[in-house]
């Protein structure tokens, strides 16, 4: 028997194939999306989880001299990002009279010296931790640190010099971001 | 699909919310160990008209408490702002006095500028901020400050009357008239308010202000013998979106 336009049990049903082939893309896109946006959310919780446990421990006396934050900044900050996969920068500001948030550099210490900023991070721009202000700075911060977890926390420092009896007010910036 | 999408949607909300409590439980704990270390005496120059408020970013204290905090008055109080609040509040008011004659103890003025300053972060992420002493003896919760009889409904006369004073925010009815962190008015679903124990030792039997008529507040009298039972007063402070 002759069979005419006859061309096999899949090609005679083509234009059933074409809803099925873009069914299966659908579902295999729909689950690539799923998975990168769970990474995504995964990535972005252990950020901040990972600046929370960094703040703890920064603020866990409330008051902190420049030979504390270093003492703490080798034993504890470096090891724990080191352990988490992060970058981070805990940064010490002494402000004493009125603290200054407005257009400030998150990763400028005002101790001489950088001595009141912690790091495992190697800028290539060297304006990033050492110009006060934003001007200037702030798209090599956004050139070199991307998607970071930023916190703000109070705290006692020794004022108006580190030598000084007195507290006065300073802050602690912990700053966290992907390798 | 739909399930795919439902999980992502829902995946991660919960940790979420933890972990922003968390930051703000760790913050207002800070702030509250700050009381214990900062000197009053630093925060002279933190004023409602400092000008550091700049363009709206922040909450304007000068709407409640009024154009001068009065922060240069705590110039010469070189101790711990904890230190001056307890002693303000030995005699049972907070009101920046000792007793009713008028001895100097700016605890009440000292709170409010330091948390001028210490709550800047979470004031220009757009937050507001409230902090209140809660007396020993007479918190009382929201559901007592119902009317009388049938009505049941929340009073604010009630609540005037009926709830602990004084404030750390309080300028009368200008702004506030009904304070706390329990106040109906506030987004009560995102509020999150931390108490801690502040206690004040109050004066021995010898000392002078025992002896004063209407010096101390009935539950901050001083004992007549053996050891003082410790006033136990509570800090509370809450914040919430504006």
């Amino acid at each position: 028997m002759k069979r005419n336009a006859f061309i096999g049990p899949l090609g005679d049903d083509i234009p059933s194939i074409f809803p099925i082939v873009l069914g299966v893309i659908i579902f295999i896109g729909t689950i690539l999306y799923a998975n990168s946006a769970y990474n995504a959310r995964n990535a972005d919780l252990h950020l901040r989880k990972t600046a929370l446990a960094l703040a703890y421990t920064a603020t866990e006396k409330g008051t902190l001299s420049i030979q504390e934050f270093q003492k703490l900044c080798e034993n504890s900050f470096k090891p724990y990002a080191a352990h988490a996969g992060t970058k981070f920068a805990v940064v010490l500001k002494r402000h004493c009279n009125k603290i200054d948030l407005f257009n400030q550099n998150p990763f400028y210490s005002n101790y001489s010296g950088n001595a009141g900023l912690c790091t495992n991070a190697v800028f290539k721009s060297t304006s990033i931790n050492s110009t006060p202000g934003m001007a200037g700075v702030s798209t090599a911060i956004a050139d070199e640190v991307k998607n970071a977890v930023v916190l703000n926390y109070p705290v006692a420092v020794n004022c108006p010099q580190e030598n000084s009896a007195t507290l006065g007010l300073g802050v602690i910036n912990v700053i966290v971001w992907q390798k | 699909m739909a399930i795919v999408f439902t999980f992502l949607n829902t995946y991660g909300v919960a940790q979420d919310n933890v972990i922003r409590s968390a930051h703000t439980l760790n913050y207002v704990q800070s702030v509250m160990k700050s009381i214990y270390f900062i000197d009053a005496n630093t925060l002279a120059q933190a004023d409602s008209n400092a000008g550091d408020c700049n363009k709206g970013d922040c909450q304007d204290e000068r709407g409640v408490y009024g154009g001068d905090m009065n922060c240069s008055q705590l110039e010469n109080w070189r101790v711990s702002v904890g230190d001056v609040v307890k002693k303000d509040l030995v005699d049972g008011r907070l009101d920046d006095k000792f007793g009713t004659q008028g001895a100097e103890a700016p605890g009440k003025t000292a709170l409010r500028c330091l948390f001028r300053e210490v709550m800047k972060p979470f004031r220009q992420a757009g937050y507001h901020y409230f902090v209140e002493v809660l007396e020993p003896t007479s918190y009382s919760p929201l559901q007592n400050f119902k009317g009388a009889g049938t009505e049941n409904a929340y009073k604010p006369e009630v609540a005037q009357r009926t709830y602990p004073a004084p404030w750390i925010t309080d300028t009368g009815t200008n702004y506030y008239a009904i304070h706390g962190c329990d106040d109906p008015r506030i987004n009560a679903t995102s509020l999150i308010a931390v108490s801690t124990p502040f206690r004040v030792q109050p004066p021995g039997k010898d000392d002078a202000a025992c002896g004063a008529e209407g010096m101390l507040e009935d539950y901050a009298e001083c004992h007549e013998s053996g050891p003082n039972t410790p006033l136990d007063y509570q800090l509370r402070v809450c914040v919430w979106p504006a």
